[in-house]
């Protein structure tokens, strides 16, 4: 289908070229010398705009007569001079009448002008704005559902990735305490040993009996695990993480050191027997180093869990949100004072800050903006200055 | 001293070189994680590296460091990795340089890298810890270089079973954890590449 601006253009075989157009009205036909004169059909709206058109010239001609008429007035500025007085005075009122004319041409002028350009802004302009005035208001309340949309997703990120953090805490927190607790048995279990072994050997036992010792080291218990401050981990999630590690086996170290560790122990007591005292005070070093070494094991052990227990929980995806202070404005003077003497006293930092191309006329307001800036970099504060958070 | 053996890949004649300046790591034989990323072009220590170097030596003799160069930069940066590190640093040896034979399919690559922080301890409890100095996210990092790959080396020549890569932001100071998956893949196409028969 052919537009209608277009359609009305299709000139017949005798139609060669526009018609032109006289004044304001419907547009005259004219003919041309040697050929047969043109028909164009027009719609009203393209008739409005031809006459806006010679509206527009019309006008334009008029202003350039107002200027030129100005321009004339005013060609032949009297020559100031101190010689004759009275001549001066006499151009000067002359000048006046010439100034008042040209000021009369002007405001003149000056309303055809706004009277045109007024019916442009009101039935052009105005209305024109309007699509995009709308789009803008669809735009901010889209973003401000964006922004809505993404603060839920870090929302969600964040406590996911606190609970993802509590979770791996707890893992190393269980993995620690096993370890502690295994250390502290098999501690508790060794010293029993040493400390029968060398009471053995002070008390001068030919035949130390190992069934006794057993005895007591199975009386020895284990320690329990300390608690655990759950804030977001569930208790039934707890216990899954806890059912996925291997647990702890007492019973293990107990016949581990009850019986080969005994017998170990045990296995030179003939001969320790016989110089006992030497025997029991390389036993005590024995002993010590190997709690030291223990203890170092356990702790490395440790800290390396906590160390892997510290793994990266965030997500890489979680949507950026840009967070920034905004003046809270208010309308009195000492607000404006308040502003002022922030601006002065933190100039270095804040007139950097400013958005102007003049500085005759940077306002209050302005500047409670370039502080709100510094303060959204710096988390300065400023006395009687208020801010709130944005967030983009 | 042999490491133990990964499936696949065969680690042979461990050696640690503990002190040995960056320079003289550089004359060791061997193919580094580096050397194999750049085909074997001479590398210098970037200001990066240099960075990484002070950052260890602060982390490791604060008081010694106090007004090494850069301590107002390095300083922040070697307390934000201690505060993660906690006490395993004590059982650190740092910038160790380690060479090792890599073995497979009956070709053997003399390999060295130079660990930032590894515990050379009992198998299960050895221990590599890579220190990144950087402004990006180390997961980038990690995609974009290769990192796990660097790291899976020490692991592999050590004996070690956990791995670890810690960052820390040099802007914000913020730091990362990220385990290592230990993996011998990369080595294992490294050693048929650049590796020689037996």
């Amino acid at each position: 289908m052919i537009p209608e601006y277009q359609a009305s253009y299709i000139a017949t075989p005798a139609e060669q070229a526009p018609a032109p157009y006289s004044g304001l009205g419907a547009p005259a036909t004219q003919p041309a010398p040697d050929t047969p004169p043109m028909q164009l059909t027009l719609t009203p709206q393209q008739q409005g705009w031809l006459q806006l058109a010679e509206s527009k010239n019309q006008l334009f001609a008029a202003l350039q007569a107002g200027e030129l008429r100005v321009q004339s007035i005013l060609s032949n500025p009297p020559v100031i001079q101190t010689e004759n007085p009275e001549k001066l005075r006499k151009e000067w009122k002359e000048w006046e009448l010439s100034i008042n004319q040209s000021k009369d041409i002007y405001s003149e002028d000056k309303e055809k002008r706004l009277s045109f350009t007024n019916f442009i802004k009101e039935r052009i302009i105005d209305p024109a704005m309007e699509f995009e005035k709308r789009s803008e208001n669809l735009i901010k309340s889209a973003v401000a559902h964006e922004l809505e949309i993404k603060q839920t997703i870090r929302k969600i990120d964040e406590y996911y990735s606190a609970l993802k953090s509590e979770e791996n805490a707890l893992v190393v927190h269980i993995s620690n305490e096993q370890y502690r607790i295994a250390l502290d048995y098999r501690q508790a279990l060794l010293t029993r040993v040493h400390q029968f072994y060398v009471a053995c050997l002070n008390m001068k036992t030919a035949t130390p009996n190992l069934q006794d010792l057993r005895q007591e080291l199975r009386k020895i218990q284990p320690g329990n695990m300390r608690k655990f401050e759950r804030n977001l981990v569930s208790y039934d999630r707890a216990c899954e993480l806890l059912a996925e590690m291997t647990p702890y086996d007492p019973n293990t170290d107990l016949n581990d050191i009850s019986i080969r560790c005994t017998e170990e122990r045990f296995a030179m007591y003939t001969e320790d027997l016989k110089n006992a005292e030497a025997a029991a005070k390389q036993a005590e070093e024995q002993a010590q180093q190997a709690e030291a070494e223990a203890k170092a094991e356990t702790e490395l052990a440790m800290a390396t869990n906590t160390l892997m227990g510290q793994a990266e929980t965030v997500r890489i995806d979680t949507p950026k949100i840009k967070r920034k202070l905004k003046p809270v404005e208010e309308n009195s003077q000492s607000w404006a004072f308040a502003v002022l003497a922030a601006f002065i006293k933190n100039n270095a930092a804040a007139a950097p800050k400013l958005r102007t191309k003049s500085w005759a006329k940077v306002s209050i307001g302005q500047m409670a903006k370039a502080l709100a800036d510094v303060a959204s970099d710096t988390g300065e504060v400023f006395q009687g200055v208020q801010f709130r958070e944005v967030e983009k | 001293m042999t490491a133990p053996q990964t499936p696949g890949l065969q680690v042979f004649n461990v050696k640690f070189y503990p002190d040995i300046p960056f320079e003289d790591y550089l004359k060791l034989p061997g193919w580094s994680f580096s050397g194999i990323k750049s085909r074997g072009t001479k590398i210098e220590p970037t200001p990066k590296m240099q960075l990484g170097t002070k950052v260890h030596a602060y982390l490791l003799s604060a008081h010694e460091y106090e007004h090494g160069e850069d301590s107002d930069l390095v300083r922040p940066l070697a307390i934000a990795l201690k505060g993660v590190l906690g006490p395993v640093l004590r059982y650190c040896t740092p910038e160790l340089a380690v060479t090792a034979d890599f073995v497979y399919e009956g070709i053997v690559l003399h390999w060295k890298g130079r660990i930032d922080l590894p515990v050379v301890s009992k198998p299960h409890l050895s221990l590599v810890i890579d220190i990144k100095v950087t402004e990006l996210d180390l997961r980038w990092g990690i995609d974009f270089f290769g990192y796990h790959n660097q790291v899976s080396g020490y692991a592999l020549a050590i004996g070690a079973q956990k791995a670890v890569i810690v960052s820390v932001n040099r802007k914000t100071k913020a730091t990362q954890v990220i385990p290592v998956k230990v993996e011998d893949a990369f080595w294992r196409q490294a050693v048929l590449r650049y590796g020689k028969p037996i």
